[in-house]
């Protein structure tokens, strides 16, 4: 019976009229004929085909067997030695060289590392001051000596000339305009060179219609002409924090560029709390700056209420009618308290306080150098002056104005870019491209360059011979550490050229010096250690003893208008750690570097307060279905853009939420929006040097929503720390000192038999213990108390592991390949703790449904904290275990190993890694078309360590503690055969030795007393996540903040 | 049948990894130089010390290929070859490459004197390690006393300079377990390999057991 059945697929086949078609189908898979007989059978066919079979099948083996000749075939690699060795050169030894940077933005005391004639790396030199010590900025300014849009040869016209001609059309034109009593200008940025300051006088005694003019691009006029007014030095004082009992910043960002900053490491050494002291940290202001982040109580406001807040300080300690205020606007009372217990606490510190202000105007400056001189504040050292910065707005603005009236004939400029870098830029260019001569010195043909007349091609600072005096009486050098790459010059051998000197630069400097400053010592000496401080210094401290010229004063505020539909905003413009004026705008590592609070690369934005960004619709909501979320699928960040109004200026900006700005307060940073003298690429963001006007960093403006999307490409996308205490420990100072140390630096227990057993007891370990007392072993300690987010560290070990750049679009995939990477966490309440409370009371449901969601909010005005996170080393490491080709590995010594041509790429270790620290490589970062960044051309490759692998596509890479150098410690022991002296691994590490306020200190933990070892068991100490049991070899210490209670 | 055919695949496929095994290992790599440079004459017959001119061995990473104005030292007085002479290598032949000497280096023989005019030598690099693995002479050298013959071969024999050794891992890994690490005289082991050798409970310590196997001491 079975036979017969039939089964049917549809009723159209029950149908036998269909029966037929159905048939068909069924026998055949093609209904239709395919024309193979008669392709095949035409002879005409084939032989108008293009690729017969028979030739398609010849390629196909001819490329198979190329490409495996090709990969089997080792290239003939050819050696080139010198004719002539230089016998300071080794191959393979690297060679230091103490030199200065100082590039009108950025003023440091380095060394340089060279290898094999070529600079590759900025590193600490430890006989200068700690406020002389790099940052970010100087730190990755190395790479751009291998800038390839840098220029090669004088330019006249925007036509390559030789600097014959150069110098002999230059001359005859100065002379011609000399002879026309035409003024000639040097408008420079700020040398502090005591030899280029004689040899612009030497220029004017032969051309005595020039005058010079120092311009820096983010000016400190105001506060020059403050210090002045009371000093006769144009300079600014120094501060020295580290035995400050009460810091009160009004509005002065010290740990960022302040004042030409460098006052982080003073700052630091106060805030560690081991001898149950530290300084107390108040700080007023409208934007979140680095200081803001690490103060103890952080008070956001608006400009008027700064102002009011330092003269409230300043009535409490000379008296109310000393100060007369021509509004009648009044603190609020909240804030009145604030600033009440404030003064209290001022005025118990007595000297151990002081008061700074970055308020830009001249009063205000005034009232904080004279409160600091009344209280005889021990942080004050007017004495030490400051040299790094001398612009004089009102100087400047009169030359502009005579050039606009034509009686400037020639303006040369030198180590600035004003085209770029001024408000008023399009007079400014009018002005400039009307000029009878016009020389610019420049490496790039930046802004303004594009305009001048002639173009000299500049030396990086690296190629050039300077001297300095960053402070007074306190004199560096500046030596080039390699011939200049192209056929540049420095301005000061143009100077000498037009002075009719027959001197070389060096040659100026050093006799200059022998004459003047060495006083018998050695020249060599001085240039061998980068730095001379005269031991009879000249200034005697009396001159810096308050006078009590005290008068009443008129202090004006900014009007606040108040339109009945529209309400301005106060513009805060600040440079940003990573860019500060824009010179550097070219740099690929710094266009990476995650700004430190916002954590965004490649950008700037507006930042606002999300009260006020909700009233101007300027909010985007997280996780919608709708078009415009905050968040794309894959985490990346979107921001609205708004349109910012100045007079008749408008800029469209992209906003990005920050907690913490200010409310009716908005931010948005320099060093963007270049537009020449650089790669497209590198052409991002807006130029906020467009409403700098007046020189005033605070601008009224309207602020105009869109609907225009932007997208940011952040680090870090998780804000918060959701209450988990113990990813960042903290405490406050007096719970420090009070309580025992399970009350604030608990170590994580785990159940064994239903006893809480500590995570570190071997009975609770999967693992068994390995001997790690023998030979050496590596830790790394964060004092989470030190670190102020700077990141120099960042860069230090983008330049030594030879990091690539990804690019906006990967980052904003999460491809950043930053082996060190340093998160900020925002509180979701009032502060960490509250966030702890907060989550431990979640109970049921409803509840953990509501306060998760809340937790994930930054507070509007959070605490902050800072923890650079690289590879901790466990000695338990997750990584190590899952990886199926062992490419990852443990050491004696503590380092855990990668061997990158081991790896396949499996990326099981980085999803093992509970810290998320290890970086894979989505593509060939250096050679390869899409990625025109510094490892994608011959000169851009220069700066790549030779002792360190690059890495290829496909393989895992991440922090190694800088093993190349560890090693290399070690085997000059061997070498000189005897034990590693007391501390030569601390600087081994990239990321310590960048540290300058000491928050990383690397080292070897067998070494007896070594300061490592003391750390690791300090009681501060913690590990990240000990509760995995990881036992990581990196160590944190636990931050604590000098929070007073109910303050 | 089936046996035939399995014990085919077994064999070419051992054939197969053989030759994958050999890819990218040049040893024996006899290049023809810029400048026929007999190593046997120099190191062979005339006794010079190989630090003499790779003296960067003993201190730095790279053994160092000699600048120019090494050779110059000698041949500055050295103008012709006076040794054993082949069919092959004629006196007339090795005072021609003297001659290619003088023109790389800019030396007027006539004269006596530089001509400041040089053309740097190209030379075909004989021992390449990849990228990614770490060498360091000075570590085997100076710290290890190893010969230089150890490595690559009887040099002082060698017409024409040739890779001696695969400078496979394997071949590094081999030695590092089967060499003894040189303590005598060196402060900085002294402490280690006592403690380390009393670990493992041997007298010696090979430089796989002072940690000379870790990935991360070649690669990083």
């Amino acid at each position: 019976m079975s036979k017969n059945k039939k089964y049917w697929k549809n009723l159209a086949e029950l149908n036998s009229e269909n029966k037929k078609v159905f048939e068909k189908l069924r026998n055949d898979e093609f209904t239709q004929e395919i024309p193979v007989d008669e392709i095949l059978t035409d002879p005409n066919n084939l032989e108008n085909s293009n690729t017969s079979r028979r030739d398609f099948l010849k390629y196909i083996g001819f490329s198979t067997a190329a490409a495996t000749l090709a990969a089997c075939e080792g290239p003939v690699v050819k050696s080139i030695p010198y004719v002539v060795q230089p016998k300071e050169i080794i191959p393979g030894i690297a060679n230091y060289y103490a030199t200065t940077i100082a590039n009108g933005h950025d003023y440091a005391n380095i060394l340089i590392k060279n290898r094999e004639g070529r600079p590759i790396k900025v590193e600490k030199n430890s006989l200068a001051d700690d406020s002389m010590s790099a940052n970010a900025r100087v730190h990755a300014s190395v790479l751009d000596l291998y800038d390839n849009t840098r220029l090669a040869q004088p330019m006249k016209e925007n036509l390559p000339i030789s600097w014959f001609t150069f110098e002999y059309e230059t001359l005859a034109e100065l002379q011609r305009l000399s002879k026309e009593k035409k003024e000639i200008v040097l408008l420079t940025q700020t040398f502090a060179s005591p030899s280029t300051k004689s040899l612009i006088e030497k220029f004017q005694s032969k051309f005595n219609t020039a005058s010079h003019i120092t311009y820096d691009s983010i000016s400190e006029s105001e506060a020059l002409d403050a210090f002045e007014s009371r000093y006769s030095i144009r300079g600014l004082a120094n501060y020295d924090f580290s035995n400050s009992k009460i810091i009160v910043s009004i509005g002065a960002d010290f740990l960022g560029d302040w004042q030409g900053g460098g006052f982080d490491c003073s700052y630091t050494k106060g805030r560690i709390p081991d001898d149950g002291k530290m300084s107390r940290h108040i700080q007023f202001e409208s934007n979140m700056t680095l200081s803001g982040a690490n103060a103890d109580l952080r008070v956001p406001l608006t400009i008027n209420e700064k102002k009011l807040v330092l003269i409230e300080i300043y009535r409490s300690l000379f008296g109310v009618n000393k100060v007369k205020l021509e509004s009648n606007l009044q603190l609020s009372k909240k804030l009145k308290n604030i600033v009440d217990t404030t003064i209290i606490e001022l005025k118990s510190a007595k000297s151990g306080a002081v008061v700074i202000t970055g308020i830009q105007q001249k009063d205000y400056q005034l009232l904080a150098l004279e409160i600091n001189e009344k209280i005889k504040s021990s942080a004050f050292k007017p004495s030490e002056t400051i040299l790094t910065r001398s612009s004089k707005n009102k100087a400047f603005d009169d030359m502009i104005s005579r050039m606009n009236e034509g009686k400037v004939g020639a303006v040369i400029t030198a180590g600035i870019n004003p085209a770029y870098s001024l408000a008023d830029s399009k007079s400014f260019i009018k002005a400039f491209k009307n000029l009878e001569l016009s020389i610019c010195f420049s490496q790039k043909n930046n802004e303004t360059a594009s305009l001048s007349k002639y173009v000299a091609a500049s030396n990086h600072y690296l190629e050039s011979w300077c001297d300095y005096e960053l402070k007074t009486e306190e004199y560096s050098l500046a030596q080039p550490v390699i011939k200049t790459l192209f056929n540049t010059k420095q301005f000061q051998d143009l100077l000498l050229v037009w002075a009719g000197s027959k001197y070389s630069f060096h040659d100026f400097i050093q006799s200059n010096w022998k004459d003047n400053i060495l006083e018998n010592e050695n020249w060599n000496q001085s240039l061998h250690d980068g730095i001379f401080n005269r031991k009879s210094k000249k200034i005697s401290k009396r001159n810096f003893i308050s006078k009590n010229r005290i008068i009443s004063r008129n202090l004006k505020f900014f009007e606040l208008i108040k339109h009945s539909n529209q309400q301005k905003f106060e513009l805060n413009l600040y440079p940003k750690t990573g860019m500060g004026d824009g010179q550097q705008a070219n740099n690929p590592w710094l266009q990476e570097f995650p700004d430190p609070l916002t954590r965004a690369t490649w950008d700037n934005y507006l930042t606002i307060s999300q009260h006020d960004a909700k009233k101007l619709n300027l909010l985007l909501n997280p996780s919608t279905f709708f078009k415009q979320s905050s968040n794309d699928a894959n985490g990346g960040l979107n921001g609205k853009y708004a349109v910012i109004k100045l007079n008749s200026k408008t800029i469209k900006v992209p906003v990005m939420i920050q907690p913490g700005q200010a409310r009716g307060t908005v931010g948005l940073s320099y060093g963007y929006g270049r537009s020449k003298g650089l790669k497209e690429e590198m052409m991002t963001g807006v130029n906020a040097f467009n409403f700098y006007e007046n020189f005033s960093p605070v601008q009224l403006i309207e602020i105009e929503a869109t609907n225009d999307i932007h997208e940011f490409a952040c680090m870090q996308l998780q804000n918060t720390l959701m209450g988990r205490g113990d990813i960042i420990k903290e405490t406050t100072l007096e719970v420090f000192n009070t309580k025992n140390l399970d009350a604030w630096n608990k170590q994580a227990v785990v159940s064994l038999n239903h006893i809480e057993t500590p995570i570190s007891s071997p009975d609770v370990d999967l693992w068994q213990e390995f001997d790690r007392t023998i030979g050496h072993h590596f830790n790394l300690s964060i004092d989470l108390n030190a670190c102020t987010g700077c990141g120099a560290c960042v860069i230090a070990c983008h330049a030594e592991n030879n990091v690539p750049v990804v690019g906006k679009s990967e980052v904003r995939k999460s491809r950043d390949m930053h082996w060190l990477r340093i998160d900020r966490y925002y509180s979701s309440e009032n502060s960490f703790e509250e966030d702890d409370n907060k989550k431990d009371n979640i109970s049921g449901l409803e509840s953990s449904l509501t306060s998760f969601g809340e937790l994930e909010k930054p507070s509007e005005n959070p605490q902050v904290a800072f923890q650079p996170i690289m590879c901790q080393h466990c000695n338990h490491a997750p990584c190590e275990t899952v990886c199926p080709v062992a490419a990852t590995s443990h050491g004696r010594q503590g380092q855990n190993h990668m061997a990158y041509n081991r790896c396949v790429g499996t990326r099981y270790c980085a999803n093992n890694c509970p810290y998320k620290v290890r970086r894979f490589n989505w593509f060939l970062y250096n050679g390869n078309d899409e990625f025109d960044y510094h490892m994608n051309n011959d000169l851009g490759r220069m700066v790549i360590n030779p002792d360190v692998t690059v890495r290829s596509r496909g393989v895992m890479e991440k922090c190694s503690f800088c093993i190349q150098n560890t090693q290399a410690v070690i085997l000059k022991a061997k070498l000189e055969g005897r034990p590693v002296a007391a501390g030569e691994f601390n600087d081994t590490c990239a990321c310590a030795s960048a540290c300058s306020t000491g928050a990383m200190r690397f080292g070897d933990i067998n070494e007896e007393g070594s300061k490592i070892a003391e750390l690791k068991d300090n009681k501060r100490a913690y590990h990240l996540l000990d509760a995995v049991g990881t036992k990581p070899n990196v160590v944190y210490q636990v931050k604590v903040r000098n929070i007073k209670e109910k303050s | 049948m089936l046996c035939t055919a399995v014990l085919f695949l077994l064999v070419s496929a051992y054939g197969f990894y053989g030759w994958t095994m050999q890819v990218g290992v040049n040893q024996g790599y006899m290049p023809i130089q810029p400048i026929h440079y007999s190593h046997k004459i120099h190191s062979g017959d005339n006794k010079i010390d190989c630090n003499y001119c790779h003296s960067s061995a003993k201190v730095s990473k790279h053994s160092g290929i000699p600048s120019l104005n090494i050779c110059m030292n000698c041949h500055k007085s050295i103008y012709e070859y006076n040794g054993e002479t082949s069919e092959e290598y004629s006196k007339e032949f090795y005072d021609g490459e003297i001659k290619k000497l003088y023109k790389a280096v800019g030396w007027d023989d006539e004269a006596q004197e530089y001509t400041g005019i040089t053309y740097p030598v190209k030379w075909v690099r004989i021992h390449n390690l990849p990228d990614f693995a770490y060498f360091n002479h000075s570590q085997h050298v100076s710290v290890a006393g190893i010969e230089c013959q150890t490595c690559h071969g009887p040099v002082e024999e060698m017409e024409i300079m040739y890779q001696h050794s695969p400078l496979t891992m394997g071949w590094c890994i081999n030695c590092h377990r089967e060499t003894n690490v040189k303590v005598k005289d060196n402060e900085y082991y002294d402490k280690i390999h006592k403690e380390l050798s009393k670990k493992y409970g041997v007298e010696q310590l090979t430089a796989a057991q002072m940690g000379g196997l870790e990935c991360g001491k070649c690669h990083y």
